[in-house]
C-alpha cells in the first residue's frame, strides 16, 4: 500500500486517471478471464474446453487421489485379515516419509517428491536395498503415503528390459517369499520352463487390509516388464 | 463420423456382456493351458469380437482396469475422475478406439458422449502438459496386460491389445 501511494504521489492529474482506468481495466479483464474460464469446465460447455485441449490445470489434489483409491479398493480389497502384510523392507501404515527419505540417503539412492509430500519415487534402487528377492536392480520404486500422517500405504516397483530367464527367478523367488509369509495365493500363474515372456504372468493376493500383486509381461520395444505392488487396504491406510 | 453415446444404456449392456466375456475368457483360459505357441484365440474374427465389442472392453476397463490403474502410485492419479463416476469419458473413449483398432465397428475418434464429452484424435493434445514419460506408459500397459491375463484373455490377444495401446506411445510420451 505504501509503495502504491507513494506513487501515485508523483503522478499528475492525468497520469493518476490513466492509472485507474488500467487497473480497472486489468480487473475487469482478469474478472472476464476468470468467469470464461470456470464457464469451460461447466458440462455444456464440455465439447468445447475439449477442442481446446485438456483443463491445463485439472491436476488431482493428494486428497483426492486417497478419496479415489479408497473407492478402487473397495472393489479390490477381500474378506479376511492378512496373516502379515510384507511390503519389501517397509511397514505399511508405519514407515513414514522421512523414514523412506533416511534409507535413500543412507543409500544414496536418488528420490523425487512430489504431490504434496504423499509420493516418493526413488529410481536405480538395489534389490537388496529393499530386501527385495528380485534377481536385478529395480527401474523406480514408487512410495505412497497417507495424507494425514504421511505414512506408508503402496510401496510398488516397475522394471523394465528384463531377461526373460531373470525375470522368470525373480518372480518365482519373490512368489516364493510371499508364500512364506501368506501361504497360497488367490490366483497366480507362473512362468513356465523356457518361458519367453509373451505369456503374461501374475499372482495375486487380497485381503480386508492388504493387496499384493507381482507381475511380469513382455511389452512391444520394451522388453520384460516386472512390476510389484504391495498395499494397505484397510479405511484407515487407504 | 459422429455417434451420440448414452452412458447408462452403454452400462446396462457392458454389464450384461461382462459375464458373457468371462464365460468366454474363462473358456479361453482353459485353453491357453495348451503349448505356448499354439493359437489360443478361438474362431471370432476380430480380437475386438473375442473381447465382445466396445460394450465388453468398457465392462474390462471399469470393472477392472480403472480400480487397478487408481491404486497404482504413478498412473492412478490420471484416473481419478473416472473412479467416481460409472464408466467415465476416458473410459469410453478408450473401449471405442480399442474397439476400433482391434478390428471393431466404433470410430476411432469424434464421438460425443452423454455428457457432451468428445472423443479426441489427437494423443498429443489431450495428453499435452502432463509431461507422460515412457515408464509411466509401461506401467499403463503393464496394468492393463496383468489385469487381462487375470480374468482369462488369451495370451495372443493380450498381446493385441498391448499393440495396440503401444502404438500411441509416441503421441502420449513428454507432451
Amino acid at each position: 500500500m505504501v509503495v502504491i501511494a507513494t506513487a501515485a504521489d508523483g503522478l499528475s492529474e492525468g497520469g493518476v486517471m490513466r492509472k485507474r482506468k488500467w487497473t480497472v481495466g486489468l480487473a475487469s479483464t482478469l474478472a472476464a478471464a476468470t468467469l470464461g474460464v470456470g464457464a469451460l469446465h461447466l458440462p455444456a460447455a464440455r465439447p468445447l474446453l475439449a477442442l481446446i485441449g485438456a483443463c491445463p490445470v485439472g491436476r488431482a489434489s493428494a486428497s483426492e487421489i486417497e478419496d479415489a483409491r479408497r473407492i478402487a479398493l473397495r472393489s479390490l480389497r477381500g474378506d479376511t485379515r492378512a496373516p502379515a502384510r510384507p511390503a519389501l523392507s517397509f511397514e505399511l501404515e508405519r514407515t513414514t516419509l522421512d523414514d523412506v527419505r533416511a534409507w535413500a540417503r543412507a543409500r544414496e539412492i536418488s528420490c523425487d517428491v512430489s504431490r504434496e509430500s504423499t509420493l516418493l519415487v526413488c529410481s536405480r534402487v538395489p534389490a537388496h536395498a529393499l530386501r527385495s528377492a528380485a534377481a536385478q536392480s529395480i527401474d523406480e520404486v514408487a512410495f505412497v503415503f497417507r495424507v494425514r500422517d504421511r505414512r506408508l500405504v503402496n510401496v510398488t516397483t516397475l522394471t523394465t528390459g528384463v531377461a526373460p530367464k531373470g525375470a522368470a527367478d525373480s518372480f518365482g523367488a519373490i512368489a516364493g517369499a510371499l508364500a512364506s509369509a501368506l501361504g497360497r495365493p488367490e490366483t497366480s500363474r507362473v512362468p513356465p520352463p523356457r518361458w519367453d515372456g509373451a505369456r503374461p504372468v501374475f499372482l495375486r493376493y487380497r485381503y480386508a487390509d492388504y493387496i499384493a500383486d507381482v507381475s511380469a509381461m513382455q511389452l512391444p520395444g520394451r522388453g520384460i516388464v516386472m512390476r510389484e505392488q504391495y498395499m494397505s487396504a484397510s479405511d484407515s491406510g487407504s | 463420423m459422429m455417434r451420440k453415446l448414452t452412458v447408462n444404456s452403454w452400462k446396462a449392456i457392458g454389464s450384461a456382456l461382462l459375464v458373457t466375456t468371462m464365460v468366454v475368457a474363462g473358456g479361453r483360459a482353459t485353453r491357453a493351458a495348451s503349448p505356448e505357441g499354439s493359437d489360443d484365440r478361438g474362431g471370432n474374427a476380430s480380437v475386438a469380437a473375442r473381447l465382445g465389442g466396445f460394450p465388453g472392453i468398457l465392462a474390462f476397463l471399469d470393472r477392472f482396469v480403472v480400480p487397478a490403474e487408481v491404486t497404482d502410485p504413478v498412473v492412478g492419479p490420471f484416473f481419478v475422475p473416472n473412479i467416481k463416476e460409472p464408466a467415465g469419458d476416458i473410459e469410453q473413449c478408450l473401449a471405442m478406439l480399442l474397439d476400433h483398432d482391434l478390428g471393431g465397428s466404433s470410430p476411432h475418434f469424434g464421438a460425443i458422449l452423454a455428457d457432451g464429452h468428445q472423443c479426441r484424435s489427437s494423443m498429443s493434445n489431450i495428453h499435452r502438459g502432463f509431461g507422460i514419460p515412457d515408464f509411466v506408459i509401461d506401467r499403463f500397459i503393464a496394468i492393463v496386460g496383468e489385469q487381462a491375463a487375470m480374468v482369462g484373455v488369451a495370451d495372443s490377444d493380450i498381446q493385441e491389445v498391448a499393440k495396440a495401446l503401444d502404438s500411441y506411445r509416441g503421441g502420449v510420451r513428454d507432451k
